[in-house]
């Protein structure tokens, strides 16, 4: 076991990098294509009988898409960041870099995922009741834009993680 | 969305075979249930992938229930004319529109009827498993109304044609017409009822040899048959666990308990011995087992009311009703049912959604025919009388 982790732990930094990177992209999109479809139904059921008036409730559809691309941009950054990060032998700056991807995607992609679970609850019990009472629709957006923020903070962070220029360079 | 339910037949049997106490979590619900043969409904996160559509339909017809004002409009009309022309503003729209021009009540309880009946085959066409047995449960209530009627105009030598016309349109099976020719409980069930989802319940009334031409032995069976349906239903919604077996427990409990004291009080005068009239109060309900008993041994409606007294909702219906009001105990019955449904009318993630809103539309239809019957007989004083606002 002690081996295990130690070779896990000697890995080369890319390992983590990339993982990361994949995380990040797949955890957004997971967390936003929840969000879709559970708003996606609701709002093709309420849209049957008011259908000009309620497809306003598309604007929760583009509260979750913002996460994937919240999540998009981690990503090309992290990509760039870690494929430039050329270095032949690997030094203590290398990990450096390759933890903080890690520790970069894991967030954005996490803040994405659960952002759009709730994007999906929230967004919809806002079709079916906005259906009912129609000025409820956009109070019910403030709640939607504070679950977007959940997502945003997950991004200022990977970023701030992912452009760190603090990280040692490569000390060829 | 298609509809993919397996034969009635079948789940309804099995599920009598459910014995489960407690939720069984066994991943049955949302992302896997489609491997095994009975899913279970999804749970907050998931219950959209597959009931998602169909809940939102049924809550957007929110608005579509005639309100307030809509009920004030037609108590100032003066004919079924004008009931006609204040219908068809609300969301009824035309449904009126190709009927003769002297309307009868029984034309437009019929076409209330039939386009309720048009919604609910929608929602069913596009239910997948288990909401389609869910619609099938709502079904069998029905179902059990139509076979007693067919069984009562039989032997009251009615014309079968007629009384397939009588019968609930959601209630209808392929076999219905041979009921006519059934003269014992074990004929019903060989020819007619064991093709049919309610061929288990009538299991439970098979020691009925006799099945003399009597209202009463007819109005025992039904309430028999009933009695095993509460409890099947209550079965299968408790395996499907989470709120859907909240709610409809309460809501099942609720409709057991009105048929307990409604078996009750009207068995007063009949010969229905106190026994005869135990077995036939269904085994659930917030009366069983405590109250039940002493419902079972009640002489008068003094003793019913002792005896659903614990339970504070029964004591205010009974508080409401008496010698002073006009409100019949039936009329405050369906009062309390319009509460609880229109509370889980607005329930997410369960079932019991789709049950209220058939109750909440049958009271809705009860309204309507309220109404058309009170101007057409020129008494609109008694129109607020037994009018419940729905929402």
């Amino acid at each position: 076991m002690g081996n295990f982790i130690t070779t896990i732990l000697y890995e080369s930094p890319y390992l983590w990098a990339f993982t990361s990177v994949a995380l990040c992209m797949a955890l957004s999109v997971v967390g936003s294509a929840w969000g879709i479809w559970t708003i996606g139904a609701s709002t093709l059921g309420v849209s049957i009988h008011k259908g000009r008036l309620e497809t306003r409730n598309l604007v929760s559809v583009l509260f979750c898409e913002a996460l994937s691309i919240y999540g998009i941009i981690v990503s090309i950054i992290m990509t760039t960041k870690a494929q430039s990060q050329t270095c032949d032998p690997i030094s203590a700056g290398d990990y450096l870099v390759g933890y903080q991807l890690m520790a970069a995607g894991l967030i954005s992609g996490c803040g994405n995922l659960f952002a759009g679970l709730t994007l999906g609850i929230v967004g919809k019990g806002m079709a079916v009741c906005a259906a009912a009472v129609s000025s409820l629709f956009v109070k019910m957006l403030i709640v939607l834009i504070f679950a977007e923020v959940l997502g945003l903070y997950g991004m200022i962070v990977a970023l701030i993680l992912a452009k760190d220029e603090f990280g040692i360079v490569c000390s060829v | 969305m298609a509809g993919k339910g397996g034969s009635s037949g079948t789940s309804s049997a099995v599920s009598m075979l459910y014995d489960s106490g407690e939720e069984v979590d066994d991943g049955r619900s949302g992302f896997y249930g489609f491997m095994y043969g009975d899913p279970k409904p999804g749970n907050l996160l998931s219950f959209n992938i597959e009931d998602g559509f169909l809940e939102a339909f049924v809550r957007g017809n929110r608005t579509k229930f005639l309100n307030a004002n809509d009920y004030t409009n037609l108590a100032v009309c003066d004919s079924l004319d004008d009931v006609k022309m204040h219908l068809a503003q609300t969301e009824y729209g035309d449904f009126l529109a190709n009927e003769p021009s002297p309307l009868a009540t029984t034309t437009i309880k019929d076409k209330c009827i039939e386009k309720f009946v048009n919604e609910f085959n929608y929602i069913r066409s596009n239910a997948t498993e288990p909401l389609f047995t869910f619609l099938d449960y709502i079904r069998y209530g029905y179902m059990i109304d139509n076979v007693i009627l067919v069984i009562t105009g039989a032997l009251h030598q009615r014309d079968t044609a007629e009384l397939l016309e009588r019968c609930h349109p959601l209630g209808m099976f392929r076999t219905i017409g041979s009921l006519t020719t059934c003269r014992s409980i074990s004929e019903l069930y060989k020819h007619v009822l064991v093709d049919t989802p309610i061929g288990p319940y009538i299991l439970q009334c098979m020691s009925e040899q006799d099945f003399d031409p009597d209202e009463q032995n007819v109005e025992v069976i039904r309430n028999k048959l009933y009695k095993a349906y509460l409890e099947d239903f209550n079965r299968f919604c408790q395996y499907l666990g989470g709120a859907t077996a909240e709610l409809m427990s309460e809501l099942l409990n609720f409709e057991a308990d009105r048929r307990s004291i409604t078996i009750t009080l009207n068995s007063f005068g009949t010969e229905l011995g106190k026994d005869d009239r135990a077995t036939m109060y269904p085994s659930l309900g917030l009366l069983h087992p405590a109250g039940v008993i002493k419902l079972a041994r009640a002489d008068d409606a003094e003793q019913v009311r002792e005896a659903v007294s614990h339970i504070l909702s029964y004591r205010k219906l009974f508080l409401d009703i008496g010698p002073g009001t006009e409100k019949s105990l039936e009329d405050a019955f369906f009062e309390y049912e319009v509460e609880l449904n229109r509370s889980a009318f607005d329930t997410q993630m369960g079932y019991a959604l789709f049950y209220a809103y058939v109750k909440l539309k049958e009271q809705e239809i009860r309204n309507v025919v309220w109404v058309a019957e009170c101007v057409s007989q020129g008494q609109k004083s008694k129109i607020h009388d037994a009018v419940i606002q729905i929402f």
